[in-house]
C-alpha cells in the first residue's frame, strides 16, 4: 500500500537538498506524482537562480540618494510643523483651562482667606471664657449695640474711604467716652 | 572573515547606526540607506519587474523606515525589519505597469558569439523575470526573498508574518508554478 503523499514542505526540502531523502525514498520510488512535484520544484529553483536583473548605472544610486534626501527634508519639515502645531494646541488648551478654572481657584482662595481670618480670631479666648465679656455687657446695652452693628454694616458698604474714616473716628471717640 | 562573521558584523554596524540615528544623527540614516538601497531595489525590481516602479518603491520603503526607525527596538536585525517594510510596501503597491526599461549594452569590441550569448541570456532573464512577476504575490515575495536575497526559511517567515511551514509551502508552489509558466511561455495566470 502506498504511503501518504509528501507535504509541500517535504517536497521543497527534497528539491533544495537531500534532506529527508532517506525516510521518503521508498515513497518517491513508487509515487510518480511526488517525484514530479520534487522535480518541478528543483527545475523551478534552477531557473530562478539563473537570472539577473538589469543593474542601474552608478549615477542612479546617487540620484536616488539625493531624491530620498529631499523627501526626508520634507518629512522633517512636516514633523517640525506637527510639533509646533501640537505645542500651540497644548498651550491653547492650557490657557483655556486656566481661563475656565481661574475664577474657581480665586473663589477658593477667598474662602481660604475667610477661613484663615476665622482661625486667627479663634486664637482669642472663647466667648464663654472671655473675662472681659461681663464687663462689656455691663457697659453696653446689648440690643442697641446689635442694632448699630447692623446699621453700620449696611452703611459702610456704600461709604467712601473718607466717610469711613470720619465714621470710624467718631465711633472711637464715642467708645472712649463710654469707657 | 567568513560569510557568517561578515553578516554578524554587518548586523552590528546596522544596530550602531540605528542607535546613532535615534540619538539624533540624521547622517546615520543616510548611511543605512546607502548600505541597503541596492538590496531593497533588487527586491522591488523583482517584484514589479520594471525600473521606475522599483525606484518609487525604494523611496516609499525608506520613507516608511524613516518614520518608524525611532520606534525600532532591535527585536530583529535592521535588514529583516527593512525587508518586512519592503514586502508590505510591495504587497500594497498597485503599479501602473509601466513598460520595462531594457538594459543598454555597449557591445563595442565584443565578438559576435559573445553578443549572441549575451542576447540569449538577457532574453532568458527577461522571460524569467516576466514569469516571476506573474506569480501570486505571496509566492512571488517568498521566492524573491529566498532565491535572490538568500534569507533563511525562518527569516522569510518572519518577514512575511507567517510560519516556516507556510513559507516553505509558498516557496514550493512558487517554484513549481514558475516552471509551469516558463513551459507555457508565460501564458495566463498559474
Ligand atoms: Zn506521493
Amino acid at each position: 500500500m502506498k504511503s501518504r503523499h509528501l507535504s509541500d514542505e517535504q517536497a521543497l526540502d527534497l528539491a533544495m537538498s537531500e534532506a529527508g531523502l532517506d525516510e521518503n525514498h521508498a515513497h518517491l520510488e513508487e509515487c510518480d506524482v511526488c517525484r514530479d512535484r520534487v522535480r518541478h520544484a528543483r527545475d523551478g529553483w534552477r531557473l530562478a537562480v539563473d537570472t539577473d536583473i538589469p543593474e542601474p548605472s552608478p549615477l542612479y544610486w546617487e540620484a536616488s540618494k539625493r531624491r530620498l534626501g529631499r523627501e526626508l527634508d520634507a518629512e522633517d519639515a512636516r514633523r517640525r510643523q506637527r510639533r509646533w502645531l501640537t505645542l500651540a494646541a497644548t498651550a491653547a488648551a492650557i490657557l483655556a483651562t486656566i481661563a475656565i478654572l481661574a475664577p474657581v481657584f480665586v473663589g477658593l482662595g477667598r474662602d481660604q482667606r475667610a477661613e484663615t481670618s476665622v482661625d486667627a480670631w479663634s486664637a482669642l479666648p472663647r466667648v464663654e471664657d472671655d473675662p472681659s465679656l461681663p464687663m462689656i455687657e455691663r457697659m453696653l446695652d446689648v440690643e442697641t449695640e446689635h442694632a448699630i452693628g447692623c446699621c453700620l454694616g449696611s452703611c459702610v458698604l456704600v461709604l467712601s474711604d473718607e466717610e469711613v474714616r470720619v465714621v470710624s473716628e467718631s465711633l472711637r471717640v464715642e467708645m472712649g467716652r463710654s469707657l | 572573515m567568513s560569510h557568517s562573521e561578515k553578516a554578524t558584523a554587518s548586523v552590528g554596524e546596522d544596530a550602531a547606526l540605528v542607535k546613532a540615528y535615534q540619538r539624533g544623527e540624521r547622517e546615520a540614516f543616510d548611511t543605512l540607506f546607502e548600505r541597503h538601497q541596492r538590496n531593497v531595489y533588487r527586491l522591488c525590481y523583482r517584484f514589479v519587474n520594471n525600473h521606475e516602479d522599483a525606484s518609487d518603491l525604494v523611496q516609499e520603503v525608506f520613507i516608511k523606515a524613516y518614520r518608524g526607525i525611532l520606534r525600532f527596538r532591535g527585536d530583529s536585525s535592521f535588514s529583516t525589519w527593512l525587508y518586512r517594510i519592503a514586502v508590505n510596501t510591495c504587497l500594497s503597491y498597485r503599479s501602473l505597469r509601466r513598460p520595462a526599461m531594457e538594459e543598454f549594452h555597449d557591445d563595442k569590441g565584443a565578438n559576435a558569439n559573445d553578443v549572441i550569448e549575451r542576447i540569449e541570456k538577457d532574453e532568458r532573464s527577461r522571460q524569467l523575470r516576466e514569469a516571476v512577476s506573474r506569480l501570486p504575490e505571496r509566492q512571488r515575495i517568498t521566492l524573491i526573498l529566498k532565491v535572490y536575497h538568500d534569507l533563511k526559511h525562518a527569516d522569510v517567515a518572519h518577514v512575511m508574518g507567517t510560519t516556516i511551514g507556510t513559507a516553505k509551502a509558498n516557496l514550493f508552489h512558487a517554484l513549481t508554478n514558475l516552471k509551469r509558466l516558463l513551459e507555457k511561455g508565460q501564458g495566463g495566470a498559474p
